[in-house]
């Protein structure tokens, strides 16, 4: 079924050029989010290597790394800046993290990946066991065609991810294309957040009255007769 | 079915957040507790973040404070002298505890203090309750016990008339306990009515027909206060986990109300000892435990 997929999404360009798509363009966290699968596929040339990075907006961040100090787990603070919302790197066929170090193309444009720095590692381990960091291998379908689901979290902030297709021929970036894709919170989710942000006064009254409100009518409804 | 909290930026199941609420009500109605000093500690057991937990724990209790205070106003059984005394070190304690909040918050410990705060506080608890049912099981059965002794509180200067109280006590005595409670409500979201109400009857020696309604007129202003100080500085007030939390909890207080008869007063004392004692072994193990993983990480 995805084989047809592919093919009608690019039948157009199919003896072209690599290409790649998404399912969807435009997440929206609203009260019922959970998370959102994602697919990503395309096509590329049979022998070529392809690297698809997903780069979420960069925000400031503290990093903690828990030390033991007499018999308690404590946390050191690190302040960051410009820290990727979230992080992804699918290629095919698979290209270790080592052999992206040593692609400056890539790694000029994307400081997370830049180099072996342990500060790196552990930004990037910080963000795996939070699911904003993946590093995985796209599935081959049919020796040009790839694919790959994977999960956008519930976790995730707001704001555009940027997806950079590399197309690679011995080691050096031939060909670099860009999509967006977009995550923003809808509905009551973010009128909730703009009303905490920006009119905190009024959120903590609402907030004060629906308290009040509540608390009477359970009195009055559950109260002991 | 999970549910997206939009402020703690995550969801969570909506059965679990209702047995939550449910749970602490129902504690809360059975033992005649506000319910946040066991809501707080759950709530990050849950998973939802220290700072949302606590900023909107202090919603909960406001919300259950500000209906009995109303009840007691009809009832004339509030101190306002004595309350306005204790708001008044309340409110400066509210604002240093939401400010070392942030502070924690900022250097990464608030969940080190913060738990051992609530293992603290809930075994000093568990333990007065024990001794108190145990003293009158065992020792006190047949005597009536002695509510208030002179000590080295009203030897304090600054002496004022509650008239109310029919007190004659230094003010320090007071002010020193509001703004502990009210630290105590900045910093952990917590009413403070299971400290403030022992403090009151025993080291103040309050008659006990004020004691309620004025700790609760102390719980409600203070509580009211931190929820703009949380708004302000920390924006750590999640509104849908807090109308969930308020209105579960609410049903859980009125289940209990309906049962409370059914039980035994000193077993249920016992029992309730025996829960804080396990919360906090539960937040213990927390802070001993290998973490499963060594790297976190925020955005601010």
């Amino acid at each position: 079924m995805y084989k047809i997929l592919i093919l009608l999404f690019l039948y157009p360009s199919l003896a072209i050029s690599s290409n790649f798509t998404l399912d969807k363009f435009k997440i929206e966290i609203n009260s019922n989010f959970l998370g959102e699968e994602i697919m990503l596929f395309g096509q590329k040339k049979i022998n070529d290597k392809v690297i698809i990075i997903f780069e979420g907006e960069k925000k400031n961040a503290r990093l903690y790394r828990k030390i033991k100090e007499n018999f308690f787990w404590i946390n050191k603070t690190k302040e960051l800046s410009e820290i990727p919302s979230f992080f992804a790197i699918f290629s095919s066929p698979k290209i270790s993290l080592s052999e992206i170090f040593l692609i400056p193309g890539i790694t000029k444009k994307h400081y997370l990946i830049s180099n072996y720095r342990q500060e790196l590692y552990e930004i990037r381990t910080a963000l795996q066991n939070k699911g904003l960091y993946h590093e995985e291998e796209l599935e081959n379908v049919d020796g040009s065609l790839f694919l790959k689901k994977f999960k956008i979290p519930d976790n995730i902030p707001a704001g555009n991810i940027a997806i950079t297709f590399y197309e690679i021929e011995e080691g050096e970036v031939i060909s670099v294309s860009k999509k967006n894709l977009i995550i923003e919170k809808r509905g009551i989710t973010n009128k909730l957040e703009l009303l905490l942000t920006q009119q905190s006064f009024f959120y903590v009254f609402i907030l004060i009255i629906f308290s009040i409100i509540f608390s009477l009518l359970s009195n009055l409804i559950f109260r002991k007769k | 079915m999970n549910f997206y909290l939009p402020i703690a930026e995550i969801s969570i199941n909506i059965y679990l957040l209702i047995s939550l609420g449910v749970g602490i009500g129902f504690i809360s109605g059975l033992f005649g507790i506000g319910g946040g000093f066991i809501s707080s500690p759950l709530l990050i057991l849950v998973g939802i973040p220290p700072s949302v937990a606590v900023g909107t724990t202090t919603v909960q209790v406001f919300a259950s404070t500000s209906t009995g205070v109303i009840s007691h106003y009809q009832k004339k059984n509030i101190d306002y002298q004595m309350g306005i005394t204790l708001v008044s070190g309340g409110l400066i304690g509210t604002l240093c505890g939401v400010l070392l909040l942030n502070n924690l918050k900022n250097i990464g410990l608030i969940d080190n203090y913060l738990n051992s705060i609530y293992i603290v506080l809930l075994l000093i608890t568990a333990i007065f309750i024990l001794y108190e049912s145990a003293k009158i099981n065992l020792i006190y059965k047949n005597k009536k016990l002695k509510l208030h002794q002179h000590s080295w509180i009203h030897g304090l200067p600054l002496k004022f008339k509650y008239r109310k109280s029919k007190l004659y006590i230094s003010v320090l005595a007071p002010l020193s306990i509001g703004f502990f409670i009210g630290m105590l409500t900045g910093l952990t979201g917590i009413g403070g009515g299971f400290i403030l109400i022992p403090c009151m009857i025993y080291l103040l020696g309050m008659k006990t027909i004020s004691v309620i309604g004025t700790s609760l007129f102390n719980i409600t202003l203070v509580s009211f206060t931190s929820l703009f100080l949380q708004i302000y500085i920390n924006q750590n007030i999640d509104f849908i986990l807090a109308i969930f939390l308020i209105v579960s909890s609410s049903v859980g207080a009125a289940i209990a109300s309906r049962v409370i008869d059914r039980f035994d007063q000193e077993n249920l004392k016992v029992l309730f000892g025996m829960l804080l004692i396990t919360i906090a072994s539960f937040l213990l193990y927390d802070l001993f435990k290998t973490p499963i993983n060594l790297y976190e990480i925020n955005y601010v």
